[in-house]
């Protein structure tokens, strides 16, 4: 008893004498914008708890359903394994204000993104708390947030940072991606206390999408194709997307009205032979491409895949093979793009329902509107198609 | 020659104490003597053991997810032999592609690794020695694990694999070698150390690897696979298979021997300094070129000579050819469940212990371990 308060005072101490150190590093130099600079002036109208500190904190509820206890006013956040951050900058119309850490792979993903022009200093945050995908958490609090955002579903990350006593909530990141956005957005405003900020933008978002599934659910059973999604090639195999329930794979299936071959599985992803893929010989091939894999349509049509003699299938042969694009971020993973992405799945699967859709110029007003970004035409028209020079 | 070999074998000291201290079930003479008989496999059980190892092969080539009839895999057989175009160009690539070169694969993987890991039994007189003992399957890992991070092609992963198990196994001698003499134990004490080391560096090259994308490959690469096989790559690591496992099989007889104590062996008039290191560096080359080939497949090392001895009992002049019929037709029926039983392919070293330890398990309770 007495061994575990002396550890909690040394543990108090070593937290404190971090984040001294760590107001001091950030007090040189760096006069980033704090995420609720403008949302202090509501604090504590809401959900703010008394608290022994009077109303400097609230209670939120997470994506885990764990009941967070977060500061009244947040500056600076960190990120740790959830591909939240072109949400964030959605939700702060085009800004990164306050990121002070992320894992290294989520940075590392968004290079090629439009993420690193519309934000780029957020290619400069700090990574050292998570390079290899496992967390030093005491780097981490060295670092100075006020929450951590992390995968509502790993726990043991959770129980990690919440040692050091870092407040962390939890974004879930199973179901349909046009829904997965939303609770991000709502999420985010619960904690930064700006209930109803990302309405409108959700509107225009859900107006998009229930279109695309409308034009989508017009395409008889009969005629719906089936589609395989590749995720990376592995020693004279392709991991392709499973069929888990909730997993984004399924998902899109379900709302964009296209049969996933790997629907009978319960896995995230699946490392499959040949013979399996000739089994299934799908009309389309999607394939997660730049940001997500290495893997783009390019090395599939060209049957460039060592070890594995893809010449013979139907999409091949047919041309039907396509990278998932990368826009915002990944588009196949969650992500606020999802509303686009929808239609750029309908558009390309079901071109016929879809010939009076635009995307680029959908793609340019969405950005305009999210992230309050100009995108040209001619980005825009990479973005929807990046192999267009492949078929 | 081979004849007295054997009688002293049958003498060794630790066959009489074993004997003393149990009461030897009636049943374990019989099954041998059913099986073979002064010291040569009765004919039938050859000819068993080898339509066993056909049969499964049979099986492996007609089994699959992608269903093709039997005519139609003739005729892409026969089409592919007279050269000219598949009219089934699925059935074909599934064919050549895939169900041929892993059933190849699978026989002489299964093959080599059990004679070596019966080998590596008999010259470290020890039960639980298996192919992997000298750290040569560690090394090779190390081999490949670099340059799948560097993004080399298959074949050039398979032969920077090889090239580390052979490091590996010239370490670990160099290890062992002391005042120019090399005992067993320095022997068996250097793998261990040589397969720590290389373990520590696998574990951090795992580490530097992009969790996304590098790190699952690396991850499945070493739980084996047989998927990224071609006939070019089985070319490649062939030779070294067939080499090592043809020179243990000509020095099956000399093995009793060996498992004796040095100055036994000795008195039996073989020259140990050559026998033994010409036994181990043909175990250690089948290794390593299986590794190179398709990962780490644990089991069929130490469970098919096994199964050899409950069959036949401590001859290795019997254990060795059954070893060898016995792991390949093993091998081939793993590798044709890791490819058909679900959509995803399942690694071989899973099916091996997860499918080898209980059937390992049933044949010592029944057993009661008399064979070693």
């Amino acid at each position: 008893m007495k061994q575990t308060s002396l550890s909690r005072a040394l543990v108090g101490m070593v937290a404190a004498s971090a984040l001294a150190l760590s107001a001091c590093s950030s007090g040189n130099g760096s006069t980033q914008e704090s995420p609720s600079g403008a949302a202090s002036t509501d604090a504590g109208t809401s959900t703010s708890q008394p608290s022994e500190q009077g109303s400097s904190t609230r209670t939120i509820t997470d994506h885990s359903d764990a009941q967070v206890v977060i500061p009244s006013e947040i500056n600076n956040v960190a990120f740790q394994q959830i591909p939240l951050i072109a949400t964030y900058i959605s939700y702060f119309d085009g800004k990164a204000p306050g990121i002070v850490a992320a894992n290294a792979s989520q940075i590392n993903m968004m290079d090629q993104t439009i993420l690193a022009d519309i934000a780029p200093e957020v290619l400069d945050v700090d990574t050292s708390f998570d390079d290899q995908g496992t967390i030093n958490a005491e780097t981490l609090l060295g670092t100075g947030p006020d929450v951590v955002f992390n995968n509502a579903r790993n726990s043991e990350a959770r129980s990690t940072m919440e040692a050091v006593g870092l407040p962390v909530i939890g974004f879930d990141t199973m179901g349909a991606p046009t829904d997965t956005y939303v609770r991000w957005f709502k999420l985010l405003e619960d904690v930064f206390n700006e209930p109803g900020k990302t309405d409108d933008k959700l509107a225009y978002g859900q107006e998009l999408v229930d279109d695309a599934e409308e034009r989508a659910a017009r395409v008889p059973e009969d005629q719906k194709l089936s589609v395989m999604v590749v995720m990376q090639a592995n020693q004279g195999m392709l991991v392709v997307a499973g069929g888990m329930d909730g997993w984004f794979t399924e998902e899109w299936a379900r709302t964009m009205n296209f049969v996933n071959v790997t629907k009978d599985s319960e896995e995230g992803s699946m490392p499959v032979n040949l013979e399996q893929i000739l089994e299934w010989d799908p009309d389309v091939i999607l394939v997660t491409g730049v940001g997500m894999s290495s893997m783009t349509a390019e090395e599939i049509l060209g049957n460039e895949v060592e070890g594995i003699d893809l010449s013979s299938l139907r999409a091949v042969q047919n041309g039907d093979v396509y990278s998932t694009q990368l826009g915002m971020w990944n588009w196949f993973t969650p992500g606020p793009d999802a509303p686009v992405v929808a239609n750029w799945i309908g558009k390309t699967l079901y071109p016929d329902e879809f010939a009076d859709v635009d995307l680029v110029s959908m793609t340019q007003d969405y950005y305009k509107k999210m992230y309050k970004y100009d995108v040209d035409e001619d980005r825009a028209a990479t973005i929807v198609d990046p192999d267009a020079n492949l078929r | 020659m081979p004849t007295s070999v054997e009688a002293r074998t049958e003498m060794t000291p630790s066959c009489r104490r074993e004997s003393a201290g149990r009461a030897a079930p009636a049943a374990r003479p019989t099954l041998s003597d059913a099986l073979a008989r002064g010291g040569k496999l009765r004919p039938w059980f050859v000819a068993f053991l080898w339509i066993l190892l056909v049969a499964c092969a049979l099986v492996s080539v007609l089994a699959g997810r992608y269903s093709i009839s039997v005519p139609e895999l003739l005729r892409a057989f026969s089409e592919y032999l007279s050269g000219g175009e598949f009219s089934d160009p699925k059935s074909g690539s599934v064919l050549w592609g895939v169900r041929l070169p892993r059933t190849v694969l699978a026989i002489f993987v299964g093959a080599g690794l059990a004679v070596a890991g019966a080998a590596f039994q008999s010259v470290f007189s020890n039960p639980l020695a298996t192919p992997d003992t000298l750290g040569v399957a560690a090394g090779t890992s190390v081999g490949a694990v670099l340059a799948l991070l560097m993004n080399w092609s298959l074949i050039g992963v398979q032969i920077l694999a090889l090239v580390f198990g052979l490091i590996a196994m010239m370490v670990t001698a160099g290890i062992a070698r002391h005042r120019g003499r090399t005992s067993i134990v320095m022997l068996v004490l250097a793998g261990v150390i040589v397969s720590a080391i290389a373990n520590a560096v696998i574990s951090l090259l795992k580490l530097t690897a992009d969790p996304t994308s590098k790190l699952p490959e690396i991850t499945y690469w070493l739980m084996g696979s047989m998927a990224g096989v071609s006939f070019g790559s089985i070319a490649l690591g062939l030779p070294l298979i067939v080499a090592g496992s043809l020179a243990i099989y000509v020095l099956r007889w000399r093995l009793n021997v060996l498992a004796l104590s040095e100055d036994e062996s000795r008195a039996a008039g073989l020259n140990l300094r050559v026998l033994r290191p010409a036994v181990i560096v043909a175990a250690t080359l089948v290794t390593a070129s299986v590794v190179s080939m398709c990962g780490q497949v644990g089991w069929i090392g130490l469970l098919v000579p096994h199964c050899a001895r409950m069959l036949v009992g401590n001859n290795n002049r019997l254990v060795i050819p059954v070893s060898l019929l016995l792991g390949a037709s093993m091998m081939v029926v793993i590798d044709t469940l890791a490819r058909t039983i679900t959509a995803s392919e399942v690694p071989i070293s899973v099916l091996t212990a997860l499918l080898g330890a209980p059937f390992f398990i049933v044949l010592l309770r029944r057993t009661g371990g008399n064979w070693a």
